[in-house]
C-alpha cells in the first residue's frame, strides 16, 4: 500500500486517476469493518481540513493512507499518514460517539424497552416507547443543525472534542447560507442507497431469482458483494459530503471573520482566510434552521424503516453518515 | 331507540333466517369436539418442530407422541398469494386458497373477510350447535381477525356464524353494561359512549350482531373475576390460553379456533419475543390438553389440530433471518400436528400435503360435508 491521494497537482491525467481509483479500493476496502472505518473517519477528517484550507487560500497538505508528508523525518514519512489517520479517527470517533450518543442511546432504549413492554402488554406505561423514540427523534433533528459544521471544526481546527467549542460551531453555523440547507437535503438524498442496502434484502427472495434455493456459500457471495458496494458508495459520497461541508464550514468561517464576533476566531486555523462575504439575515438563519430540522427528520425516518425492515440493535448506534463511515 | 346497526342485525338475521330453510333440519351433533390451534404468528419449522431447535418442547417431544406430525405442510405458491396471517387462517378456515375479498385493508392491516364457507358455517348448518359453541379466540391485537366469525357466500353466513372472544368483545360487552346500568356523570357517559362508539366502528360490516347470551353470561363472570380495567386478566397469547379454557368450562364448544399470534413480535426485531411467545404458546396448548384431559366431556373426544397460519422467511442475508414473512419459500413451509380419537399415535406423516387439506379433513372428522373446500381429506391419518 502506498500514499493513495498523495498526487502532486502537476503530475498527469493518468497518475491522478490510477490515485484516485487507489483511494478508491483502499478506502472501500476500509468501510468493511467498524474497526477499520476509524482509519476511513481520520482520512476523511484530514481531507476535510485539506479541503477547508484550500478553500480559505492557505497552505494545506493532501493526506495519504501511510505515507506521512515530504520532508519530515523518516519515520514520519514513511508511517506518518497511518498514524494519523488512526489518531484523528479515533478522537473523531470519540467525539462522534459523544455528540450522537444523546440520540442514539434513546432510540435503541426506546426501540428495545417499548417493544419489550409492548409484548408483555404493560399497557400502563405503553406510552414510554413511543415517547423515547419521539425524543430522540426532536434530539437527533437539533443536534443535526450543528454537527455537521462542527465535525468540519473538529477537521480544520485538529483538536480533540474541538466539535464542543459549542460558541464557535454555533457561530460558523449561524454564517451558513442555504448550502447548508442542500448539504443536508442531498445527505438525505445520499443516505438512500444505504437505507436500500439495508432494507432490500429483506426482498432478495423476490428480488434474486432462485434466491431461496441458495446454498450458505452462494448466499454468503451475495452478502459480500452488496457489502462490496455499499462500502464503495460510502466511502464515495462521504468524500463528496465530508469536502462540500469543509468548504461550507470554511466559507462560513470567512464571513464570521467579517462579522461582530471576528474575536472569535482569532488564532483559528483559518484566521487568515480569504475575505468572505456578508452574513445572513438572522430570520433566515432561523428559517435554515427549522428547515434542516425537517430535513434531518427524513433522516431519522429512513433509519427507523430501516430498522423495521431488517433489525440490528448497533444500527441505532451507528450510521455511515454519523458515525462511523462503517458499511452497514 | 333502534340504532341503525341493531337494525341491520335484526333485518340480516331475518333474512338470513327465511332464506336458509335448513337450519330447521339440522341434526344434534354427536361427532368428535374440534380444536383447532393457529400457532400463530407465522413460526419457522426450526424452531418449532425440529427436535434439536424447538422453543416448543411440550408441543414436539410430549403431545406429538399422541398424534400425527406433518412436518411438511405447504401453503401453495399462487399468483396472488401472500403469506399473511389473515390469508393462512383463512385457507385453514375455509379449505381454499385465496378465498377472501377485502373489507378495507389499510396499509399494516389487511381486512379481509371470507368469499367462501368457513369450517363453522359448514358445521353449523349441518348440525344444531348454537353458535356459543362454534368458537373463535382472537387477541386484541388484530382487530382485523373479527371479520372471520362469518363469510359472505350466498348459501351460509351470518346465520351459521361462529361467536368470538376477545379483549375486543369483552369491551363491547362491558360498555354496553355500563351505558346500561346508569348513574354516569356527564362526562363518564360521554368517555363510555365513545369507548363503545369506536370498539363498534372496528367491525365495519353491516351487520355485527350482538354476542349471544351464553356468551355475555360468560364475560359477566369474566367482569366480576377480573374487573374493567383490563389490568389484571392475563395479558397478550396467555390471554387466549385463559380464554380458551374459561370457554372450555362455561361454554362446551365444539368447534373451536385459537388464534395465537404473538411471534409475530419479531417484525420489530427482537429476536427473543419470536422465541419467548413460541414457549408461551407450548404452554398454553400444555394447559389446553390438561383441561381435556381432565374434562369428561372432551376427554377421548376431542380432535386437536395445532398448525401455524404461515411460516417466516429463512433470509441469511439478514441479522434476525425470520425477522418477516415475505412470501419466501420458508414462509410457505408450514406443518401440523394432529391428536384426537382414532388418530394415528407417535407417528410422523411423512408427505407433502397442502394446507388447505386441514379444513377438509377436519371436515370429514365432523361428518361435515365441506363443499366448497379444495383440499385432500388426509384419511391416513386416522386408524
Amino acid at each position: 500500500m502506498s500514499v493513495a491521494a498523495d498526487i502532486p497537482q502537476e503530475s498527469g491525467f493518468l497518475m491522478r486517476l490510477l490515485g484516485i481509483l487507489k483511494t478508491l479500493i483502499i478506502g472501500t476496502l476500509l468501510c468493511l469493518t467498524p474497526v477499520t472505518s476509524v482509519l476511513v473517519l481520520g482520512w476523511l477528517m484530514r481531507r476535510m481540513r485539506f479541503v477547508a484550507r484550500r478553500r480559505a487560500g492557505l497552505e494545506a497538505d493532501r493526506p495519504g493512507w501511510v505515507l506521512g508528508c515530504r520532508g519530515s523525518g523518516w519515520l514520519a514519512r514513511l508511517m506518518g499518514g497511518l498514524a494519523a489517520n488512526i489518531r484523528i479517527g479515533l478522537g473523531t470517533a470519540f467525539s462522534l460517539l459523544l455528540a450522537t450518543l444523546p440520540f442514539t442511546a434513546i432510540w435503541a432504549l426506546s426501540w428495545w424497552a417499548g417493544w419489550e413492554n409492548s409484548f408483555g402488554k404493560g399497557y400502563e406505561q405503553a406510552f414510554v416507547g413511543p415517547s423515547l423514540g419521539l425524543l430522540g427523534v426532536v434530539v437527533f433533528c437539533l443536534i443535526m443543525i450543528w454537527l455537521p459544521m462542527a465535525l468540519a471544526h473538529q477537521a480544520v481546527e485538529d483538536r480533540a472534542l474541538a466539535l464542543f467549542e459549542w460558541r464557535m460551531v454555533r457561530n460558523a453555523v449561524r454564517h451558513t447560507g442555504w448550502g447548508y440547507v442542500l448539504l443536508a437535503a442531498t445527505t438525505v438524498f445520499f443516505a438512500l442507497p444505504v437505507f436500500a442496502g439495508r432494507g432490500l434484502v429483506t426482498f432478495a427472495s423476490g428480488i434474486i431469482p432462485g434466491f431461496d434455493t441458495f446454498s450458505p456459500e452462494q448466499a454468503e457471495q451475495v452478502a459480500g458483494t452488496i457489502l462490496l458496494f455499499k462500502a464503495g458508495y460510502v466511502f464515495v459520497a462521504l468524500v463528496i459530503l465530508r469536502g462540500w461541508a469543509a468548504r461550507i464550514y470554511a466559507a462560513a468561517v470567512a464571513r464570521a471573520l467579517e462579522g461582530p464576533n471576528a474575536a472569535l476566531w482569532a488564532g483559528t486555523a483559518l484566521h487568515n482566510s480569504l475575505p468572505g462575504g456578508r452574513r445572513g439575515w438572522m430570520l433566515t438563519h432561523w428559517m435554515r434552521s427549522v428547515l434542516l430540522a425537517v430535513i434531518w427528520f427524513a433522516l431519522a425516518f429512513q433509519i427507523f424503516l430501516g430498522q423495521f425492515l431488517n433489525y440490528d440493535w448497533y444500527v441505532w448506534l451507528t450510521h455511515p453518515f454519523l458515525f462511523l463511515p462503517w458499511a452497514i | 331507540m333502534v340504532t341503525r346497526r341493531a337494525f341491520n342485525a335484526g333485518l340480516g338475521a331475518g333474512i338470513a333466517a327465511s332464506a336458509i330453510p335448513q337450519i330447521a333440519q339440522a341434526k344434534t351433533y354427536r361427532g368428535p369436539n374440534v380444536i383447532l390451534i393457529r400457532f400463530g404468528g407465522g413460526v419457522r419449522r426450526h424452531e418449532t418442530i425440529d427436535e434439536a431447535g424447538t422453543y416448543a418442547p411440550y408441543t414436539r417431544k410430549i403431545l406429538a407422541k399422541r398424534g400425527v406430525l406433518i412436518p411438511d405442510l405447504r401453503i401453495d405458491r399462487l399468483d396472488g398469494g401472500n403469506t399473511s396471517h389473515a390469508e393462512g387462517t383463512l385457507n385453514l378456515l375455509t379449505g381454499r386458497y385465496q378465498a377472501y375479498r377485502d373489507a378495507g385493508s389499510t396499509f399494516f392491516e389487511d381486512r379481509l373477510e371470507p368469499t367462501e364457507p368457513t369450517l363453522f358455517e359448514y358445521m353449523r348448518r349441518t348440525y344444531d350447535i348454537p353458535s356459543h359453541q362454534a368458537l373463535l379466540i382472537n387477541g386484541e391485537d388484530r382487530p382485523q381477525e373479527e371479520f372471520f366469525t362469518y363469510g359472505i357466500h350466498g348459501h351460509y353466513g351470518i346465520d351459521f356464524r361462529s361467536e368470538m372472544l376477545s379483549l375486543h368483545r369483552f369491551k363491547l360487552y362491558k360498555f354496553a353494561r355500563i351505558l346500561e346500568t346508569g348513574g354516569l356523570t356527564d362526562a363518564e357517559r360521554e368517555a363510555a359512549e365513545k369507548a363503545y362508539a369506536e370498539l363498534l366502528a372496528v367491525d365495519a360490516r353491516e351487520i355485527a350482531p350482538d354476542q349471544s347470551p351464553e356468551i355475555q353470561a360468560m364475560w359477566a363472570k369474566w367482569r366480576e373475576h377480573y374487573g374493567d380495567d383490563g389490568f389484571k386478566n392475563p395479558r397478550g397469547d396467555r390471554l387466549l390460553t385463559e380464554l380458551a379454557l374459561w370457554s372450555l368450562r362455561d361454554l362446551q364448544p365444539r368447534l373451536m379456533m385459537i388464534n395465537y399470534q404473538d411471534p409475530d413480535y419479531v417484525h420489530w426485531g427482537n429476536a427473543s419475543h419470536y422465541t419467548r411467545a413460541i414457549a408461551i404458546i407450548d404452554d398454553g396448548i400444555r394447559r389446553i390438553m390438561e383441561a381435556i384431559d381432565q374434562n369428561e366431556r372432551y376427554r377421548n373426544n376431542t380432535i386437536v389440530v395445532i398448525t401455524p397460519d404461515c411460516g417466516r422467511d429463512a433470509n441469511p442475508l439478514m441479522s434476525v433471518p425470520f425477522q418477516h414473512h415475505f412470501n419466501s419459500r420458508a414462509a410457505h413451509e408450514v406443518w401440523a400436528l394432529v391428536v384426537g380419537p382414532r388418530v394415528s399415535k407417535g407417528r410422523i406423516y411423512d408427505r407433502k400435503i397442502d394446507q388447505i387439506s386441514i379444513a377438509a379433513t377436519l371436515a370429514e372428522a365432523m361428518g361435515v360435508r365441506a363443499e366448497r373446500a379444495e383440499g385432500d381429506v388426509l384419511s391416513g391419518l386416522f386408524t
